[in-house]
Formats: structure tokens, C-alpha cells, sequence
């Protein structure tokens, strides 16, 4: 059976709320959290989520420190991660980026491909 | 112990005893003619004191003769300043300023010749420190004359001093041939001091005022600051005569100055000056100090470290200025140059620092604001952007939604499209941010090779679903190939567009043409309907003009669209401009080079 199980980390609660309750909608176990240092203890945490969408500018640490950290545990590296951010231009490159507001058929999309 | 008694023991008036040299009294009387002659007829003073000192070092036999002189600055201070005669002038220059020594007194102070068969001899020899006799390397002087050049004033001018290797070649003779020559002298320096102060004054005042409007309005452009120093530096060499010029500036917090600009001999940012520690060296004192340093003999200033380019140069004189506001440092200002400063040159570049200053000052409190705008909407933008996309990724959620009354749709349709308004205005908003922090180039584009009509053509589509009702006709001729910012071009040409149907007439078409011309690719957006006022016409392209304009009920967004679009054609190097009149209707036309030729 697939992992349908997906990590969503962003400070802005609405945003963080209404993306989840979205994902559910389809059908997606969503595990949720307002920063990067949060979001790395979900990662290493029980189950470990297929695909993880990722804010940049949050308190605590960023979405670069996240990536960071990410790409230096061999464990996680291969976890597809989409970045979600109002500044496309500071995302850094060879990283998916989805710009905000959020198009939510553009999200739906990478889901499905990284969930199978 | 002095040796100045009024007894005059030191001078000895005995004939020489030493060496003979032969004397030719028609010689003596055409050398003091020819000097006579000399001293009358130069009237530049540099000349004149090497003329003074040639001729008088041969009247006497002198091996080696030397014009000590004083030079008066406006600030007090007086500086000594030398011709020499019979030796190249670097073997002298390493050597610091004869001092009011029992040798030299009598001579600075104007009150008696002095002559010594032998001066290793004389009781008051080898007394001071540090050298206790000459210094090291020094020419090897035994026969010694000196004679005081004195105005008709009583001033003393300066004096003239004579050497010789051997013992006892001056005589008695040439001491009352030098005091003629010395009196006759110190007329036609007099003369000369006078002729020179009304010319520089003269000539200064004309060059006052052309270098301080050149200054100010160099200062005043609005170029990047490093240039506009650099040619505040070059006004300074070519109207202050300088041999070079430079600009400092200092480091915000840091405890160091970064070379900005420098004009004439050197023109380079880099090497040893390129960065200077506050306190180090005479531009880091000038900095820690925070007090002008002028000096008309770099020879025997102690500042100055490099005496040896400095003679091999023929550089004479320092002036280096604080540049400061309200007391705070932000830079420094210096020259060096092959003739000394006069005073009023020297309070021209007083004045020329206080521009410069002022002009630093400016920029950085430009950048700081700069900085701070940038920060300011950046963060608006975030923040602004957050809730939106909250509020978006509901609505879509919404319209998703299989279980929603029909009679929602068309509220969920509103909040989609005024989310996405708002989402378009803070877009705009950051963009114009991003355009306004770049002091040069504008928006940043990425050119990459592709075909200027497949991008319009895209955008038509998209904008024909938007608008189905509307009508866009569209016509390409010829190779619209180029290297163009697609994602800019594309935001361009919807941009047009989307303001064409926007404002045209609802019921007729609105053309969209693109051609190749030569090395440009040309096109036009073209609507009917009501023309655009002219107090609209003139600055539809600048920011927020909406602002200055009366709000219509066709008007929405921050007026930001048009100036973005417009950015997005000059940083491809091309031209925008608009045709509207209520016969032909409203044209937007383009031309944008299809390399990047800048």
C-alpha cells in the first residue's frame, strides 16, 4: 500500500489549517507544523511522511536551515520536498518551487506524483 | 653655548689658508652683471630662487650652494622651502631641514654672515643631537658660508648657504659680493612674492568658481557616488593642480577607510592605500584626528612616510581634509602637488572637503533608507501575502466542494477573484520594491534565446479565457526570434493587454501586432474606446500614478502596472511610448532589440 501520509510546514496557521484540511479532503494523512525545527522532529518521527511542503520565512528555523538539515541526513534526503513561499526568487534553486497564493491543482499534482 | 655673540668670533675674516683658487676680477664683475641681470629680469619666483642660487654659488666658488626660504600659510604655520645648486637634489632630500643651531641661527634669524675656513673646526660644531655634526652621508662641507637674505622690511626672506670639501675657500671678498647679491636678491624676491601673490589670486579667483560649480554640480548628479567622486578628483587635478587626488571613505562602524576614487598620477583603487586603519599612517591621523593636515615641504614632514618617491617625484606639498558632518567622520580628502598651496587654494579645497562631505552624507542616508524601504515592503509583502493565500486555498476548497448550495457559487467566484486581485497588487507592490532598490539596470531580467510572438501568443490564449466575451485579434510578420526574459515579456504583454481590454470599447477588437525591423522586433497593442486624458498621458508610466489621478470607476489596482511593463521594455534596452486620441483610439508600441546590446 502507498504512504499517503504528508508533512506541512508553514507559521501562517490559516494557511497551514486550510492546507490540510485540503489534503484530508483527498484523502491524505497530513501531519502539520508552524516551523522547520518542528517540522524535522515530524520527519524522524514514527511514520515518515512521502512528501513534505515547505515555507521559507517561519521563526524558530527557516525553510533553509530545514533544508539544510534535511540534506545532510542520508535518511531523509530522498524525501520529495515542494517549497510554498510568497518570495519564488529567494527560493533556492534545484527545488520545486510552488509560489503563493497557492494553486491548489499545481499542489494536488506534485502530491499525487510523490504518494504514487 | 651660544657662539651668536655680538663679538663675532665664529666669523672668520682671515684669507684662506687652505685652498687657492684663482681669481679673476673681470670675471667676478661679469658674474655679479649676469647675476644682476637675472634677479631683474625673472619675475616667477621658482625660477628666480634657482637662478639666485646657481648664480651665487659660482660668484663664490662654491662647490655646492643652497636658498633656504620661508613659506607663510594662512594658518600661521611656515614652512621651509630649498633650491640647491651644484648636487642633484635627491642627494639632499633624505636629509631632514637645517634647525636654528648655533651653525645656522645667525642665518635664519637675519643677523650676520657667517664664514668658516674649516666648520669641523669651530668650537660650536658637532653640539646637537641626533647627528652631532652632519649627518651621515652628508656632503663633505669644511669651507662654510652663509648670508642672510633680508627685505627692506627687515624680514628675513631666507638665506644662502655655501659648501666646499677643502678648507678655507671663501674669502672676504665673496662675503661683500654675496651681501650685494643678497640685498639685490631679497628686492627682486620681493618683487617676485608680489607679482606671484596678484596672478594667484587672480587666476584662483576665476578657478574658484569654475572648480566649485564643477564640484557642486558633479555632486549633485545622479550617477552612482563612487563616480561622482571620481570626477570631483579629476575637477581638483586639472583646476587645483594637483598631481593626484584621492577620496576615502569610512566604514560605517568599522574602524577603516576604503579608497573610493583617484585622479591624476594614480588612477588605481587597489594596492597599499586601497584600505587604511583609522589612526595609521598621515590619512588614518587626518581621520582620528579629525584635523586638516597641510604641509608645503613633504620633504622634512614627519607625516610623510615615502620621502624618496616623494623627491624622485618632485612632489612638494600635502593637504589632506577630514570630511565630516556635524563633527562625524565620513571620509577623507587629500592631494599631493608639485607646487606648494597658497592660502587661498588651500581655503578653496576647505571648501570643496565640506561638498564632498555633505555629498557622502546624502548617499548614505539615501542607502539607509533605501535599505529600510526595501525591508518595509518586503515584509508587507509576506505578511500580506500569507492570509491571502489562506483565504485562496479556501475558496478553491469551497468550489470544490460537492455539498455547497448553488447560490454560493457566485460568492465563492468573488472571493476567488478579489483574492487574486489583491495577490496581483502585492506582486506589483514587491516588484516595484525590487525596481526601485537597483540604483542602476532597473528590473532584472534573465535573457535566454526564443521567439518574442510564441510568448505574446500564450498570453493571448490565457487572456481569452479570461475575457471570452472580448475580442483579440492578432497579427505576427517575420523572425520575432531575440534573447528575451520570457516570464518578464510575458507579464509585459499581458500587462498591455489586459489594460486594453480593460479600458477599450467591449464591443471592438483589440489588435495585438508584433514585426521584426531590422534589429528589433516592434509591436503594438491597440484598443477603441475613450482616449486617455492628457494630464493622464503625461507620467502613465510613473509609479502610483494613480495616486495623483482622480479615481474612475474603471480604475482598480495601485497604478503600479503600467510602470512595471515599462521597466520590463527598458531593461531589455527597448522604448515603450503611447498614441491615444478619440479618432484612433489608444496605441502602446514597442521596440526592443533582440540581443542585448548594452
Amino acid at each position: 500500500m502507498s504512504n499517503r501520509c504528508i508533512l506541512v510546514i508553514d507559521d501562517e496557521d490559516d494557511v497551514r489549517e486550510a492546507l490540510s484540511e485540503l489534503l484530508q479532503d483527498h484523502g491524505y494523512k497530513v501531519l502539520a507544523a508552524p516551523n522547520g525545527r518542528e517540522g524535522l522532529a515530524l520527519l524522524r518521527g514514527e511514520e515518515r511522511p512521502a512528501f513534505v511542503l515547505l515555507d521559507l520565512i517561519m521563526p524558530v528555523m527557516n525553510g533553509w536551515e530545514f533544508l539544510d538539515a534535511v540534506e545532510k541526513d542520508d535518511e531523509l534526503s530522498a524525501i520529495p520536498i515542494s517549497i510554498s513561499t510568497s518570495a519564488p526568487e529567494q527560493a533556492p534553486a534545484n527545488h520545486d518551487v510552488i509560489p503563493k497564493p497557492i494553486d491548489v491543482d499545481a499542489l494536488l499534482e506534485r502530491v499525487r506524483a510523490a504518494c504514487g | 653655548m651660544p657662539t651668536d655673540g655680538a663679538s663675532g668670533a665664529h666669523i672668520s675674516t682671515k684669507a684662506a689658508g687652505g685652498a687657492s683658487v684663482a681669481r679673476d676680477e673681470h670675471g667676478v664683475v661679469a658674474a655679479l652683471l649676469r647675476t644682476s641681470c637675472a634677479l631683474a629680469a625673472e619675475l616667477d619666483f621658482d625660477r628666480l630662487v634657482q637662478t639666485l642660487t646657481d648664480e651665487a654659488t659660482a660668484l663664490c666658488r662654491a662647490q655646492f650652494g643652497a636658498f633656504f626660504y620661508n613659506v607663510s600659510a594662512e594658518s600661521g604655520a611656515s614652512y621651509m622651502l630649498y633650491t640647491i645648486s651644484g648636487v642633484d637634489r635627491a642627494a639632499f632630500a633624505k636629509f631632514p631641514m637645517p634647525r636654528k643651531t648655533a651653525i645656522f641661527a645667525p642665518t635664519f634669524e637675519g643677523r650676520r654672515v657667517v664664514r668658516f675656513d674649516d666648520v669641523t673646526q669651530d668650537p660650536s660644531y658637532g653640539k646637537n643631537e641626533p647627528y652631532r655634526g652632519m649627518p651621515p652621508g652628508h656632503l663633505p662641507v669644511r669651507s662654510y658660508l652663509a648670508v642672510p637674505v633680508i627685505s627692506r622690511s627687515g624680514e628675513t626672506i631666507g638665506g644662502l648657504f655655501f659648501g666646499h670639501p677643502e678648507a678655507g675657500v671663501f674669502r672676504a671678498d665673496d662675503e661683500e659680493l654675496l651681501v650685494a647679491v643678497a640685498a639685490q636678491a631679497a628686492v627682486a624676491l620681493e618683487h617676485a612674492r608680489l607679482y606671484r601673490d596678484v596672478k594667484d589670486a587672480h587666476s584662483l579667483e576665476s578657478r574658484r568658481a569654475e572648480l566649485a560649480q564643477d564640484i557642486s554640480a558633479t555632486l549633485n548628479a545622479d550617477d552612482a557616488l563612487d563616480a561622482r567622486l571620481q570626477r570631483c578628483c579629476e575637477a581638483l587635478v586639472e583646476h587645483a593642480g594637483a598631481a593626484f587626488v584621492r577620496v576615502w571613505e569610512h566604514d560605517d562602524g568599522g574602524g577603516s577607510l576604503q579608497l573610493k576614487a583617484s585622479a591624476g598620477m594614480y588612477t588605481h583603487l587597489d594596492g597599499a592605500h586601497s584600505s587604511i586603519v583609522i589612526g595609521q599612517h598621515k590619512i588614518g591621523q587626518i581621520a582620528a584626528e579629525k584635523q586638516p593636515h597641510v604641509t608645503n615641504d613633504v620633504l622634512s614632514d614627519p607625516r610623510i612616510s615615502d620621502k624618496d618617491w616623494a623627491a624622485r617625484e618632485g612632489i612638494v606639498a600635502f593637504a589632506g581634509y577630514p570630511l565630516l558632518v556635524e563633527g562625524r567622520l565620513v571620509g577623507v580628502l587629500a592631494m599631493f602637488r608639485k607646487q606648494p598651496f597658497g592660502a587661498s587654494a588651500l581655503k578653496l579645497l576647505g571648501g570643496v572637503a565640506g561638498q564632498i562631505a555633505m555629498a557622502m552624507e546624502r548617499h548614505r542616508a539615501h542607502e539607509a533608507r533605501e535599505r529600510f524601504r526595501r525591508l518595509f515592503l518586503g515584509m508587507l509583502g509576506h505578511d500580506l501575502r500569507n492570509p491571502l493565500g489562506a483565504i485562496a486555498i479556501s475558496a478553491q476548497m469551497l468550489e470544490r466542494a460537492a455539498d455547497m448550495p448553488a447560490h454560493a457559487d457566485a460568492s465563492i467566484q468573488r472571493i476567488r477573484r478579489s483574492s487574486d486581485r489583491m495577490a496581483r497588487m502585492v506582486q506589483q507592490l514587491l516588484e516595484f520594491a525590487r525596481v526601485r532598490s537597483l540604483d542602476s539596470g532597473g528590473i532584472p531580467v534573465d535573457r535566454r534565446p526564443g521567439d518574442l510572438s510564441d510568448i505574446c501568443r500564450e498570453v493571448v490564449e490565457e487572456l481569452r479565457i479570461s475575457h471570452p466575451t472580448q475580442q483579440i485579434e492578432e497579427r505576427y510578420e517575420g523572425d520575432c526570434s531575440g534573447d528575451w526574459d520570457a516570464d518578464r515579456m510575458a507579464q509585459m504583454f499581458s500587462n498591455l493587454i489586459e489594460n486594453a481590454l480593460h479600458h477599450g470599447d467591449p464591443e471592438r477588437p483589440v489588435r495585438v501586432s508584433l514585426w521584426r525591423r531590422a534589429g528589433l522586433v516592434c509591436g503594438e497593442v491597440h484598443n477603441q474606446g475613450e482616449p486617455i486624458s492628457e494630464t493622464a498621458l503625461d507620467g502613465l508610466f510613473d509609479p502610483f500614478r494613480r495616486a495623483q489621478a482622480a479615481r474612475t470607476a474603471k480604475t482598480k489596482g495601485l497604478g503600479l502596472g503600467l510602470f512595471i511593463t515599462h521597466q520590463i521594455v527598458l531593461a531589455h534596452g527597448g522604448t515603450l511610448f503611447v498614441l491615444s486620441s478619440e479618432e484612433s483610439g489608444t496605441t502602446f508600441r514597442l521596440s526592443v532589440p533582440v540581443k542585448d546590446t548594452r
